[in-house]
């Protein structure tokens, strides 16, 4: 009866994985498959385990190995075995890749847990990686999808790919390994979704290149810009709210919109407009930061700023504030301070901007009281990004200065600013913007709730 | 003098204090509870910071009036060292006054030893300081809710210095201006830049074609003297190098030259953030009642030797900034170049300011009488540690020796000769006998560590001499 469940078992796992390959364009090449598990090697230093190959459940069965590491070595490299392929045959930069295995635990202990740490990476040095996940299982067979794309070209050099042991001393069967290569022929985003794979459990690779609209796009920042209202003019009334995403510098892991910026642009009868600020921050651990701002600006190209008032706030993930963190100011430019702006003055003044009128050189204000110097704005002219199936045009404006990575704007056909990025974070015209906003801090307030439990357990222990 | 405000502010604060704080306002600080006797301690600390990268101790590449004020305002050391040149493991010493074989904190992501009190912890149970922290810790937790010993002000943003450090410089100076002044404050405000610095090589690591930016091609930095590195170096230094995103993209000499000019602007950004708490300490009249001390937990490739981030053993990597004022009995601009100083030495300085005898077993010297303009033993020496307690540095005021585990090729370089490591010196012939002592050196103080349980390879250095 054992035998028929698992056999059953095995049946339902293989459907899996190749319903899955289904649902992918055909791979290019395939590196490894359980056909060629023969060709394994096995390393243990300091005689810390000791594998085996099993005989295969039944004809045409992929084989089973059976791994058992007698204790945590100080390197998990040094219990393990893996594959090389010969030099000429491997993954070019860019390419999409699937590493896929079953694992169990088969240890005496029925809770007894097993992990293996599986790296992908170039063979010779630099041995960059592709892939570094460390997966963890029962002793029930479970299947592990693991996307990889390499970020330099590893096809003359062979790849690597090997299973780390030593993270726990274990008895662990590990089957069907197969090492598939996509090509360029699916986006990284689409099959991460494809494998049901979450960016946070694999797959961390580099953007390569600074934020734009179209790498936000692939990023997943966004999926449709806010189409401009038909009445939208610079210099009239207006208000817009921008997701805040920040990244890491990765594709699609450790990304987030965790906050938002509400401007909002009011003319006064004096000629003069307030711009008024919320930007609310999820912070680590679940915190939050408001700040709330008035400005009183001059409708000139720079937004000269004429007086403002402003507070900052920080809130207990419950949404209690911390009362002797919060602060209120006001402040006015000082006679004599020459050209000056504010960081979000500039978010409504680059949409009145001639590109053809070259801007003075100017102090900016940033968050109300830090003065960063010698700051340009300079007009780059139009630019299109391919957004899928789409192409968006932009007009771009880029600043340059001190005390700040530099910061580019960039504007649709009606002058309606679209996406603000520096360096690793952007803001983002998203219709979608307080809705991500609202999932991300319940995320984080969830979160947060499970390890303040987790902590107290510890306490109390 | 710092660049002023071109702005008048104002601040409405008192309307957010409370009835005790308001009273602790009006009847101002208790000169029994604060004083020079018992100053109050600002530690600011960043994340990644080369040393040479502050305009007033002479880098020419950057604009840093915050940073310039300290150094203006105080002593600051140039031969300055982290214990281990990765985040955890450093913090883990400068918090302790310890090398990181002992707090346990032998790479990052591990707590200290419990039963080894921090800076925090030592302070309020000594001194009664009010001690609050704001910003990274990564003890193990990047960012905390709890630290033993501090108030926890804020948690800033995992992994993001460029937006998070403006949440932690606005905790910490919202602190500064609303505490009740009842007893002298510890707080420490960490920031993360200039750490983001690896977010930008992820987002820039692809070879350009053209600067990105053609109005910065005449205002690019230079490539350091020691660009090129010497091939026969230890294979485990060679091979993460040849991984960096540099060589590994066969960047231009003007794409480096981009990333060294990006690099600056990542220290500016946390200058300004300095600046905002500074202002606040400042503006409520605790400057001269306050030791500041300043430091980075390690340095950042920057080129050197065509390196990029942290965690080996040359300068750009293991040497940081650390200065120390305190007006009246700290000199102000003042520079010790020779004396050899380690980040375990500022928690026994900090104690020694406050009064206190420095925890059991602190291995880092109390840098007090130095800083006052007196000689004082120690300086002799720093040991520092890497890579998972698989390197070693031993450095005097003249020579740095780098050794690892399971690598046949040491590093000696003499450092007066040869500040940019570029002539290894570690087969001459007439070096023999600097070695064999720097070796001893080494073999005596492993001998005498008071290693924390698992800490790999203890028994390999141990048996080095």
């Amino acid at each position: 009866m054992r035998f028929f469940l698992l056999l059953l078992l095995v049946g339902n796992l293989a459907f899996a994985i190749d319903d899955i390959l289904a649902g992918l364009p055909p791979p290019g090449a395939s590196y490894l498959d359980s056909g060629q598990l023969a060709n394994l090697r096995f390393r243990a230093r300091d005689q810390a385990g000791t594998g085996e190959v099993l005989p295969a459940a039944e004809e045409g069965a992929p084989h089973s190995y059976r791994f058992t590491v007698a204790r945590k070595t100080d390197n998990p490299w040094d219990v393990g075995f893996g594959w090389t392929t010969p030099a000429g045959v491997g993954p070019e930069r860019d390419d999409v890749m699937l590493v896929s295995f079953e694992a169990r635990s088969v240890g005496t202990d029925e809770d007894a847990q097993g992990q293996v740490q599986v790296v992908l990476r170039r063979s010779v040095p630099p041995n960059q990686p592709a892939l570094v996940e460390t997966c963890i299982f029962g002793s029930e067979w479970q299947r592990f999808n693991l996307a990889a794309s390499p970020e330099a070209d590893m096809a003359g050099d062979g790849i690597l790919l090997t299973f780390n042991l030593g993270l726990a001393p274990q008895e662990i069967e590990i089957r069907d390994v197969r090492l598939l290569n996509f090509g360029t022929s699916i986006h990284w985003a689409h099959f991460l979704r494809a494998l049901d794979a979450s960016p946070w459990r694999t797959g961390r690779r580099s953007a390569g290149r600074a934020l734009d609209p179209g790498l936000l796009w692939e990023m997943l920042a966004y999926a449709e810009l806010e189409a401009t209202p038909a009445d939208f003019s610079p210099d009239g009334a207006w208000q817009a709210t921008y997701a805040i995403f920040h990244c890491q510098g990765y594709l699609l892991f450790n990304n987030a919109n965790l906050g938002l910026l509400q401007l909002a642009r009011i003319p006064q009868a004096d000629g003069n407009f307030l711009l008024q600020a919320t930007q609310s921050i999820r912070l680590a651990y679940a915190m939050l930061h408001v700040t709330e701002a008035r400005a009183v600006c001059r409708a000139d190209a720079l937004a000269t700023p004429l007086s403002w008032s402003f507070s900052s706030r920080f809130f207990c993930p419950e949404g209690e504030e911390i009362p002797d963190l919060s602060t209120d100011e006001e402040g006015a430019p000082a006679g004599g301070a020459g050209p000056v702006a504010l960081d979000w003055g500039l978010f409504e003044a680059v949409q009145r901007l001639d590109p053809a009128q070259p801007l003075p050189v100017f102090s900016l204000v940033e968050g109300f009281d830090l003065v960063k110097p010698n700051q340009q704005v300079l007009f780059r002219g139009e630019e299109s990004y391919r957004l899928g199936e789409k192409t968006a045009s932009f007009r771009r404006f880029d600043q340059l200065g001190s005390g700040l990575l530099p910061v580019s704007y960039w504007l649709d056909g009606r002058g309606r600013l679209q996406i603000v990025a520096t360096h690793n974070r952007a803001y983002i015209l998203d219709p979608e913007a307080e809705a991500k906003f609202e999932r991300y801090s319940q995320e984080q307030i969830a979160r947060q709730r499970r390890i303040e439990r987790r902590l107290q357990e510890a306490e109390d222990r | 003098m710092h660049t002023p405000f071109p702005f008048s502010a104002e601040r409405r604060r008192l309307l957010r204090l409370g009835g005790a704080a308001m009273a602790g306002t009006l009847l101002g600080p208790s000169a029994a509870a604060v004083g020079k006797a018992r100053p109050n301690v600002l530690f600011l600390m960043t994340d990644q910071q080369h040393i040479d990268t502050i305009a007033a101790a002479g880098c020419g590449h950057v604009h840093t009036p915050n940073m310039d004020r300290l150094v203006k305002a105080g002593t600051r050391f140039d031969t300055s060292y982290s214990t281990n040149p990765v985040c955890s493991p450093a913090r883990s010493s400068m918090l302790t006054g310890r090398p990181s074989s002992e707090t346990g904190v032998f790479k990052n992501d591990l707590p200290i030893r419990p039963e080894m009190p921090n800076l925090g912890q030592w302070l309020a149970q000594e001194g009664e300081y009010e001690c609050a922290y704001a910003g990274k810790w990564h003890l193990p937790m990047t960012h905390t809710t709890r630290i033993p010993g501090f108030r926890v002000l804020n948690t800033a943003l995992g992994g993001n210095g460029y937006l998070g450090d403006g949440f932690t410089s606005r905790a910490c100076a919202a602190f500064l201006r609303q505490r009740s002044r009842t007893k002298p404050f510890c707080l420490v405000a960490s920031f993360l830049q200039p750490h983001d610095i690896c977010e930008w090589l992820r987002l820039n690591s692809r070879r350009l074609d053209r600067l990105p930016y053609p109005e910065l091609r005449d205002r690019l930095p230079p490539l350091p003297d020691n660009f090129h590195f010497d091939p026969k170096e230890p294979g485990l230094i060679t091979g993460r190098r040849l991984g960096n995103e540099g060589l590994a993209n066969r960047w231009s000499e003007d794409q480096w030259r981009y990333y060294i000019w990006s690099y600056y602007r990542h220290v500016e950004t946390v200058d300004a953030e300095i600046g905002r708490v500074l202002d606040a300490l400042e503006g409520e009249g605790y400057g001269n009642e306050t030791l500041v001390v300043f430091t980075s937990d390690h340095g950042e490739g920057l080129g050197h030797h065509q390196n990029t981030h942290k965690n080996y053993l040359y300068d750009e990597a293991v040497r940081v900034p650390l200065i120390f004022s305190l007006p009246g009995e700290i000199g102000a601009n003042q520079r010790h170049r020779e004396r050899v100083v380690s980040g375990m030495d500022i928690l026994p300085t900090i104690c020694a300011y406050a009064g206190l005898a420095a925890p059991p077993k602190v291995r880092g010297h109390n840098l007090r009488r130095v800083l006052g303009g007196s000689p004082a033993p120690g300086g002799e020496f720093c040991i520092a540690e890497v890579q998972g307690n698989q390197g070693r540095m031993v450095r005097t005021p003249e020579f740095k020796l780098i050794a690892y585990r399971d690598e046949p090729i040491a590093q000696l370089f003499d450092m007066r000769d040869d500040p940019g490591e570029t002539r290894n010196l570690i087969d001459e012939p007439g070096q023999a006998d600097t070695v064999r002592s720097l070796r001893n050196l080494l073999g005596d103080w492993e001998r005498n560590l008071d290693a924390a349980p698992g800490i790999p390879h203890r028994e390999f250095w141990a048996a080095r001499t």
